[in-house]
């Protein structure tokens, strides 16, 4: 009898013990991204042939820890624009000694020029038809702030061409070389950033050459208000615009020879003469919506539409670009004659401008 | 408290009609019952005086005084326990003594709620459980609730430390519709909140007399519900159980947890009756119970679609989208929430020059990636005290000696957890219950009302959520979220730690949980009504008269006919049902007719019923069942029965109108159609985030289910009692819920709908007992539910696993003059699929031992126990989402409970 109650007993304390086998709570599984493998950019860039990146490695070196950290940070991804050492020697530094006449600093930031941190772009990412893609580069212009919570960096434009890829206007000789941390694209020449003003800024640091135009574009605005006031715009770093920009010289041509420039700015400020709203519909004549570098064009003669719009259809009225190497001319549709692009691809925080030596004239 | 007191008042006017009648007595018999083995008096001896009506109970010294026309008689003595004795008593002067022998017997219980006559347990015609007095003072249970849990075929969901839910043949849930719990004739299921409250202001555990499980359908005698069986509990009768007694219980408990540190268990219960005159008596109880409450703590990720969904990887560091099970204010379900894609794009149309970087960011996203707010863990918006005090009271007037009048009542209060839709902080709920009855030796006549009253009760999930707006809106957050994780990428970082900087930024200044910023904020939007903050207001109640009448003088057989009316009054001021319709009143009324019949006599045995109930809102229905008892030989009896049940759509299912924080719950009611145009523009199916085809309104039907049942119970010797049963179910119009998505507004709602297809249910389970010499008890049972025809795609919340088990061994008296007694049962389950509105997922098997140990002290009337629930502290969860249960061990002491 208690032999049978002790052998119960047995079976009920160790059913017991089989519950030390309940399985515990699962824990939450963290979802596991496998660590990348290879080699980073800048072991890629070192593993390559001799000759290939002698000036790159070299100019990284120099620029110092921050520079080589990003390009080596496995936690992170980047898109590297490299210039191989024909691209330096293409841009004048010859040799890793030219190096020298550059500081740390200037190395650094021109590096991070070439640099998208945070996103992976293959050449099939990037659209080949205008408008181009504006991208964050590396180079830091504002950081975050209550008016600008994402920071600001220096504009890079990234656009294709076929299989050609450029950057800007600089043309990629490489595409789609996968690393760990990313992506290298070769580039032909080092890439230039923008000046670090607005398009206002700089033609209004140059009144030598753009003193009528920017007379012009305050009587453009008269009587408009914020974002509707082409100043406003073209100080505003937000958007990216093109902007053909016609010289004083450009200017002076429309009228009779001698006259002076306060003449033809009191002219432009004449309804008699210069109705605003006439103004207003020139300046928006020279100004295309998105920034567009001279290899972004068509060979051409091609139709590109500006921010002129005619009411009331809104009928927006193109200029004819032409563009081939050397060639790189502007026609408004009143005009006899193409204007030639004087300087071309002038980068700025809000777009590029193109000098030109006419007036564009729609109609 | 509204016109519907009136049959209060019709009762109390019946009442003092009846109490004028009169019944003259000659002679007093004056005596002592005594225990042949210790020579303590025997108290709750029910002494009768053979053959007739006349009889009374022994007090607490075992004494008993009895009034009888005419001498000489015999005495009937009986108790559960003991050997009956009888006296033939032929003077009035001489106390008759009684030696009471105890005994140790198996299968000799009666039991009431099968046939709704008293009859021995193993010539019932169903399948039933009974848990006396006895052995709830002798279980190995820290509640006296916790013991259904060992009965076999039954599923309790543990919600809370003071939340469980029983259920039989499946369909488990913490608000079970398919499942009635009885309290003193009265349903305890609260009438808005749609759960049954037994474990919150039921009985106090010092009061119970007895608990029967009728396992399977039971419609034909219980009213519409009882889809899957009926738990009948039912209290101590002041006449009977005189005196004051107590029972202290002290435990710790949350050994080992990693939520909560340990921390003790209270349970405090009083009762005190006394017979004032052989007419009258009153008792009161009283318990407490107050601990740190179980608390869930599953972080596992939970993809969710509308209702549904499943565990899936990922957690708050890996998944932007993370949306824990147990983490509150994180859930990204409903479609209105916006996709990242969406935050971006409209950071970008606001941040032009991001806009082409952000363009070339999506394609790494997934189009349905959501960003959940940071949630808080139930540990921390959770009142971690659970807390349950009940009183009660009754005055038991008898009128005659064949009339009874009772007046009793029932309140408690609490707080606990229970998982509905969501998870449901029920702070402060309160709950009464109030009752007239009158009893007569072959009839009774019962008026309730059930008053509901939510307290401070919440939604958790909702309240995290309006929490987490209340300190940042959602789109200030999403802002700074995107605009961090913008400012990440651009300095280079992968997405997934681009992520989590951007919510270590939107979240700067968050409320730590537990701070004073935390409970001042978190407190403000709990106690703001729906939908501007998380309360509920709901003061719903029930009003239900009924009775029932034994017709006796009738040859041809036993004849038992009964009614009942019941009435809800929906009341939640908007914060639960359709506001505008509010209050609701339903109507409810039902009869039943039940025929029995010894067709050979002591060989088979026909019962058959018939019910009828009505509800305003759906069409009357019948049903029927059918029983039979076998006989082959004695203590041999087989039953075969054919039953039907079937229950309105609930409360809830018609009227509630909640938006629950992943969706609205609408019920099934055309107005609520109406009220989001969901007729004209009808909402399209959605499962799994895929949107099927336009869902009409269709009216809802109630549910039905035809059952089979086989069943043998026999009786070995007096020491071996063994019970096996098997059953088959047909559920159709089974009521369920599905998600539908208004495509236009993006609202998603889950309605509630028929099943088109029936539903099937079988399974069985057997159980012996054996009686050991010297009152060792081991006993064993099994049993397995399983269901199918499931359409693919439609949930069942079948919820019962394949097979379950508990062994156990016990002893109600060895040692010495057999004070002491022990009771372990060990209890295996195995794995299943749990569905439920809030958090669907595989519960692992699981085992369990609890134990007791006990010892009682004749001369004071008094026992010490020392128990564990889980007594190796193996943590357990019973259903998902729900708490991990581990190790309570308790001492206690109580007195005149003997």
């Amino acid at each position: 009898m208690y032999q049978f109650l002790k052998s119960a007993f047995a079976i009920i304390i160790a059913g017991g013990l089989f519950a030390s086998c309940n399985k515990p709570l699962p824990e939450a599984t963290a979802i596991v991204t496998p660590a990348p493998t290879g080699l980073t950019i800048l072991e890629t860039l070192r593993a390559a042939a001799p000759g290939t990146y002698t000036i790159l490695d070299s100019a990284i070196k120099k620029a110092g820890a921050s520079t080589i950290a990003t390009l080596s940070d496995k936690t992170g991804v980047f898109t590297f624009f490299a210039p191989t050492d024909a691209a330096f020697q293409a841009s004048g530094i010859a040799s890793v000694a030219s190096l020298a006449a550059f500081s740390s600093g200037t190395l650094a930031s021109i590096l991070s020029y070439h640099i998208v941190p945070g996103q992976k772009i293959l050449s099939d990412a990037i659209p080949t038809t205008f408008p181009n893609i504006k991208l964050p580069s590396g180079l830091v212009a504002a950081a975050p702030s209550a008016s600008l919570p994402p920071g600001l960096r220096f504009p890079i434009y990234p656009s294709r061409r076929g299989t050609q890829l450029f950057v800007n206007n600089i043309p990629g000789t490489e595409n789609n070389i996968i690393v760990a941390n990313g992506v290298i694209h070769k580039v032909a020449a080092l890439l230039t950033p923008p000046t670090a003003t607005t398009i206002k800024g700089f033609l209004a640091s140059d009144p030598t050459n753009f003193s009528i135009l920017s007379a012009a574009i305050i009587r453009a605005d008269s009587g408009q208000v914020n974002l509707n006031r082409f100043d406003s715009l073209l100080n505003f770093v937000v958007p990216g615009f093109t902007v053909f920009a016609p010289t004083n010289d450009a200017f002076r041509a429309l009228f009779p020879p001698g006259t002076p420039d306060a003449n033809i700015i009191g002219a432009l400020n004449t309804y008699a003469f210069f109705p605003a709203q006439t103004v207003r519909g020139i300046i928006a004549y020279h100004l295309l919506g998105a920034a567009a570098f001279s290899v972004n064009f068509a060979a051409g003669p091609a139709p590109v539409n500006t921010l002129l719009a005619i009411p009331p259809t809104n009928t927006v009225v193109p200029v004819v670009v032409t563009y081939g190497g050397a060639t790189f001319t502007v026609k408004g549709l009143a005009n006899a004659t193409a204007s030639n692009v004087t300087t071309r691809d002038r980068s700025f925080l809000n777009g590029v401008v193109h000098v030109i030596d006419q007036v564009l004239r729609p109609q | 408290m509204r016109k519907c007191y009136c049959f209060f008042t019709a009762l109390f006017t019946a009442f003092l009609f009846l109490s004028s009648s009169v019944f003259a007595q000659s002679s007093i018999i004056t005596g002592s019952v005594k225990n042949a083995g210790t020579q303590e008096g025997v108290q709750a001896v029910s002494v009768t005086v053979k053959g007739g009506t006349v009889g009374t109970f022994t007090d607490p010294q075992g004494n008993f005084r009895l009034s009888v026309p005419a001498l000489p008689v015999v005495l009937v003595v009986s108790s559960v326990g003991f050997e009956s004795a009888e006296v033939t008593v032929n003077d009035a002067a001489t106390p008759v003594q009684v030696s009471f022998v105890p005994t140790s017997s198996l299968g000799q219980e009666v039991v009431v709620s099968a046939s709704r006559t008293s009859q021995r347990i193993l010539e019932s015609p169903v399948s039933i459980e009974r848990v006396s007095a006895v052995a709830i003072r002798n279980a190995p249970a820290a509640n006296y609730y916790d013991i259904v849990t060992n009965l076999k075929g039954v599923d309790v969901v543990t919600s809370s430390m003071t939340f469980k839910t029983p259920t039989t043949r499946g369909f488990s849930g913490s608000g079970n519709l398919r499942f009635n719990q009885i309290v003193d004739g009265m349903d305890n299921q609260a009438p808005g909140l749609n759960f049954s409250v037994g474990s919150v202001i039921g009985l106090t555990e010092l009061d119970v007399d007895n608990m029967e499980l009728l396992p399977g359908a039971s419609s034909a005698l219980y009213g519409p519900g009882g889809m899957n069986g009926t738990l009948i509990i039912t209290s101590k009768d002041p006449f009977r159980y005189q005196g004051l007694s107590y029972q202290v219980k002290t435990g710790i408990m949350h050994i080992g947890d990693k939520e909560r540190s340990v921390s003790p268990y209270h349970n405090w219960s009083l009762r005190w009756a006394k017979k004032i005159s052989e007419k009258l008596a009153f008792k009161i109880g009283s318990e407490l119970v107050q601990a740190k409450d179980w608390v869930p703590s599953d972080y596992r990720n939970y993809k969710r679609f509308g209702t549904g969904g499943f565990v899936t990887d990922g957690n708050r560091e890996t998944d932007p989208g993370y949306d824990g099970v147990s983490v509150y204010g994180d859930e990204t379900a409903d479609p209105r929430v916006p996709t990242f894609r969406q935050i971006l794009g409209s950071v970008g149309a606001g941040f032009p020059p991001l806009t082409s970087y952000i363009n070339t960011l999506l394609p790494g996203i997934p189009a349905d990636q959501r960003i959940s707010r940071t949630g808080y863990t139930e540990n921390e918006v959770a009142d971690p005290n659970t807390l349950n005090y009940k009183l009660s009271g009754a005055i038991h007037y008898k009128i005659s000696s064949k009339i009874e009048a009772i007046a009793a009542g029932y309140w408690g209060t609490g707080n606990t957890v229970y998982s509905g839709s969501q998870r449901y902080s029920l702070k402060n709920l309160k709950v009464g219950q109030y009752k007239l009855e009158l009893k007569g030796t072959n009839w009774n006549l019962r008026g309730y009302t059930t008053q509901e009253n939510s307290g401070e009760s919440h939604n958790l999930t909702v309240a995290t959520q309006l929490f987490n707006e209340a300190w940042k809106p959602s789109s200030a957050w999403y802002q700074q979220y995107a605009f961090a994780f913008l400012n990440a990428k651009q300095s280079g970082r992968l997405d997934a730690e681009a992520h989590g900087i951007a919510r270590a930024a939107a979240d700067v200044g968050r409320p730590a949980a537990g701070s004073t910023q935390f409970k001042t904020l978190y407190d403000q939007v709990r106690k703001i009504p729906i939908p501007q903050g998380g309360l509920f207001l709901d003061r719903t109640d029930l009003y239900m008269v009924e009775g029932q009448y034994n017709v006796t003088g009738i040859q041809f057989a036993e004849v038992l006919v009964g009614g009942n009316w019941k009435k809800y009054v929906l009341n939640s001021q908007g914060t639960l049902f359709y506001k505008e319709k509010e209050p609701i009143n339903i109507n409810e009324y039902g009869g039943y007719l039940q025929l029995g019949k010894e067709v050979v006599k002591d060989l088979l045995k026909l019962t058959g019923s018939i019910r009828y109930d009505k509800n305003e809102n759906f069409e009357g229905r019948f049903t029927p069942r059918i029983t039979a008892v076998i006989k082959p030989a004695k203590d041999h009896n087989i039953r075969v029965s054919y039953q039907t049940a079937y229950r309105f759509p609930s409360t809830q299912q018609q009227f509630i109108d909640l938006n629950v924080g992943t969706g609205t719950l609408i019920g099934g009611d055309i107005e609520l159609y109406q009220k989001y145009d969901l007729i004209n523009n009808q909402g399209n199916a959605y499962n799994n985030g895929v949107i099927g085809e336009k869902i009409p309104y269709s009216e809802l039907k109630p549910e039905s289910v035809v059952s089979y049942e086989l069943g043998y119970k026999t009786l070995v010797n007096k020491r071996l009692l063994i019970d096996a049963y098997g059953y088959y179910g047909t559920y159709s119009n089974f009521i369920s819920r599905r998600d539908v998505l208004q495509v236009s507004t993006q609202k998603g709602f889950s309605i509630v709908t028929n099943v088109p297809e029936e539903v099937k249910t079988y399974g069985g389970g057997a159980s012996i007992e054996y009686l050991l010499p010297a009152n060792f008890v081991v006993g064993a049972n099994f049993s397995s539910d399983k269901i199918k025809n499931v359409p693919a795609g439609f949930r069942s919340f079948f919820n019962a696993p394949d097979f379950r088990t508990v062994l156990s061994l016990s002893n109600t008296g060895f040692g010495k003059n057999k004070v002491l007694g022990f009771n372990i049962a060990y209890r295996y389950q195995t794995g299943f699929l749990y569905e439920s509105e809030f958090i669907e997922g595989n519960v692992p098997a699981y085992h369990t031992v609890d134990a007791a140990f006990n010892v009682r002290i004749p001369k004071i009337k008094s026992m010490f126990k020392l128990g564990a629930n889980n007594l190796l502290n193996q943590y357990y969860q019973s259903a998902i989402g729900n708490p991990s249960v581990g190790g309570l061990y308790y001492v206690s002491f109580a007195f005149n409970v003997l």
